[in-house]
């Protein structure tokens, strides 16, 4: 937790458009308590702190954790170490409903909260036929499941990537949709997000402590008392939904939900208990730190946040892969 | 108590489990004994509700085993499963700690402190110096007795066993069948127990049920039931039968094989490893 406010202070203080350090937590002072301390700013420092930077570091936090707890759901439930929104194809699923609404034009029709639910459809749609291909006589092997999401993922990003092309829009946003960015996001997508993390978040929470029976195996967790039924659906619609909420602010950003899961299974063990709310926070400090090297990395240009993303998380993906292999001690 | 009322279990076309019908009513050590493939394990995933009878039924205490839910039925009965728990990072102590779920409440809260039923249910099954190790770092005999003390602590009054000796060795068996059996007596539990050896089945069990090609082939007391003629019938193996001295319970000691089998090695039942290349 102190991590992530010190994150979030580190983040915002460093930028392309200049300012100094003082300006930057002056504006934030003067924001937050009115009184204007110490700094020499203008309106225009005051529009790029708050609109701006405050903003989309808000903004990769949120996306963060709602990314890292989705896949640290899958995973559970699925008993799955490979699982997360992006190696399922449900990201990839979202990212179908989100820039199908946008490029036909239909935000209007729910308000704002059009595209994700959209999302969410599309991408429970996405799994449902992930589990479809992946299912051989009632078992999910853990490769073949992460391989049907592969092929979907694959079929689902050509039909954005035909979307954008069809549409107006320039390359960049093929880019945008098939490897996430937080550029030029706006308050308006915190808002959006907010509601689907306090859903979302608390609702895979509740059932962590069924999740850690459940890596026993689902028989073992019914003979214990689980309803095993009830537990998987609930919490694959809450990783869906968290998945959909943040695809549809930032397009598909892999990797995410595999590698915090697994970094804080190796700091404070296999509890579920503790892993789902450090797996919110830690996600928020992932998201922030790999949106800060987007930025800043070769500025004023900006990378692709899921390449730097894929850049940690893909030889990582490889690396448990690799352990698995080797006997998959320890992994679930 | 548990009843089957003429349970049968069809999986793809083909019958694993056809038309048994028994009760248990009376606390005991009830054994199911029969050759592989003889629908042993389906007969308990039935009695445990985790498969679906395709005709009969399954009656708990009178009501049928799929009206109970998960919760409720977790507090009657417990099951160690073939195989028992997987080697995941979980210490032995927690893992003996969830078999208390079916008592909690949303947040994992409990009426009463299970503390004391934890330590007791570690120490019977000489746990307690292994407590706080992780079960990927335990060896199957220990793994399987961390199973044994996560459904003591589940409190049942029936218990389904499926093959609970794999993985130890004979001074282990020993020790863990007297252990059930000495808790089955002070709880007044029903025990049921699928068990290989036939040895240890009729050294243990009140009641013995035989099963082959998935119907009930005999039941009855162990010195009723274990005899050459069964042995050979069901097996197809050649034994002697002999009795210990006190309370005259059957033992078998095996002859070579070759004499009574028309087919040792039966083609559908044994594949041939193929060396795999690296």
């Amino acid at each position: 937790m102190l991590l992530l406010v010190v994150s979030i202070g580190l983040a915002v203080s460093i930028g392309s458009a200049g300012l100094s350090l003082s300006d930057v937590w002056g504006i934030l002072i003067y924001k937050i308590t009115g009184i204007h301390l110490f700094g020499d700013w203008s309106d225009s420092d005051v529009a790029i702190v708050v609109q701006i930077r405050l903003s989309r570091v808000i903004l990769a936090v949120l996306v963060g954790a709602c990314l890292a707890t989705a896949g640290t759901g899958f995973q559970g439930v699925l008993r799955n170490p490979l699982a997360d929104p992006y190696t399922l194809g449900v990201a990839s699923g979202s990212s179908v409903g989100a820039a199908f609404i946008i490029f036909f034009g239909l935000q209007s029709l729910l308000g704002l909260w059009t595209i994700p639910l959209v999302a969410f459809v599309t991408g429970a749609l996405t799994l449902f036929a992930v589990f479809a291909l992946a299912r051989s006589k009632g078992a999910m092997a853990i490769e073949t499941l992460i391989l049907a999401g592969v092929i979907i993922q694959s079929f689902l990003g050509a039909f954005v990537s035909f979307m954008v092309s069809m549409s107006e829009g320039v390359v960049n946003q093929i880019l945008y949709w098939l490897m996430g960015s937080l550029a030029l996001r706006s308050w308006d997508h915190v808002y959006m997000l907010i509601p689907f993390l306090i859903v979302g978040v608390p609702l895979i929470a509740f059932y962590a402590h069924r999740l850690n029976l459940f890596a026993f195996g689902e028989r073992h967790a019914a003979h214990l008392g689980v309803n095993v039924e009830r537990t998987k659906l609930i919490v694959l619609i809450g990783s869906t939904l968290l998945t959909a909420a943040a695809v549809s602010v930032s397009g598909v950003i892999g990797f995410v939900g595999l590698v915090v899961p697994h970094l804080l299974r190796l700091l404070v063990g296999p509890d579920y208990r503790r892993i789902i709310p450090l797996s919110a926070i830690g996600g928020g400090i992932f998201v922030l730190w790999a949106d800060t090297v987007a930025r800043i990395a070769l500025s004023p240009r900006e990378i692709q946040l899921g390449i730097v993303t894929a850049l940690v998380g893909a030889p990582f993906f490889a690396l448990l892969l690799y352990r698995h292999k080797l006997g998959g001690k320890g992994d679930v | 108590m548990i009843e089957a009322k003429q349970v049968s279990l069809a999986i793809d076309h083909s019958t694993v489990v056809n038309q048994m019908t028994f009760t248990f009513s009376k606390p005991g050590m009830y054994g199911i004994i029969g050759p592989n493939g003889a629908g042993k394990t389906s007969l308990l995933r039935l009695m445990s509700g985790a498969a679906q009878p395709s005709s009969g039924k399954i009656l708990l205490h009178g009501k049928p085993i799929g009206g109970y839910p998960r919760k409720t039925l977790a507090r009657t009965m417990a099951v160690l499963q073939q195989g028992g728990l997987p080697p995941v990072g979980f210490s032995v102590r927690d893992t003996v700690a969830m078999g208390r779920f079916a008592y909690q409440g949303w947040f994992g809260d409990e009426r009463e402190d299970p503390t004391p039923l934890i330590e007791s249910a570690l120490s019977r099954m000489g746990l307690t110096e292994l407590q706080h190790r992780p079960l990927d770092r335990l060896s199957g005999g220990e793994r399987q007795r961390a199973a044994l003390a996560q459904i003591m602590v589940q409190n049942p009054l029936i218990m389904l066993l499926d093959e609970p000796t794999t993985y130890l060795d004979i001074g282990y068996q020993l020790q863990l069948l007297e252990t059930v059996h000495a808790w089955q007596r002070e709880r007044g539990m029903i025990v049921v127990a699928v068990l290989h050896d036939l040895n240890l089945a009729s050294l243990y069990c009140d009641q013995l049920l035989v099963m082959k090609d998935g119907s009930l082939y005999a039941s009855g007391k162990p010195r009723d039931v274990i005899t050459k003629g069964l042995v050979r019938d069901v097996y197809h193996a050649d034994a002697e039968v002999i009795y210990t001295e006190e309370g005259g319970t059957p033992q078998i000691v095996l002859h070579r094989a070759g004499r009574l089998l028309k087919e040792p090695f039966p083609s559908d039942r044994i594949q041939f490893m193929q060396p795999i290349g690296r």
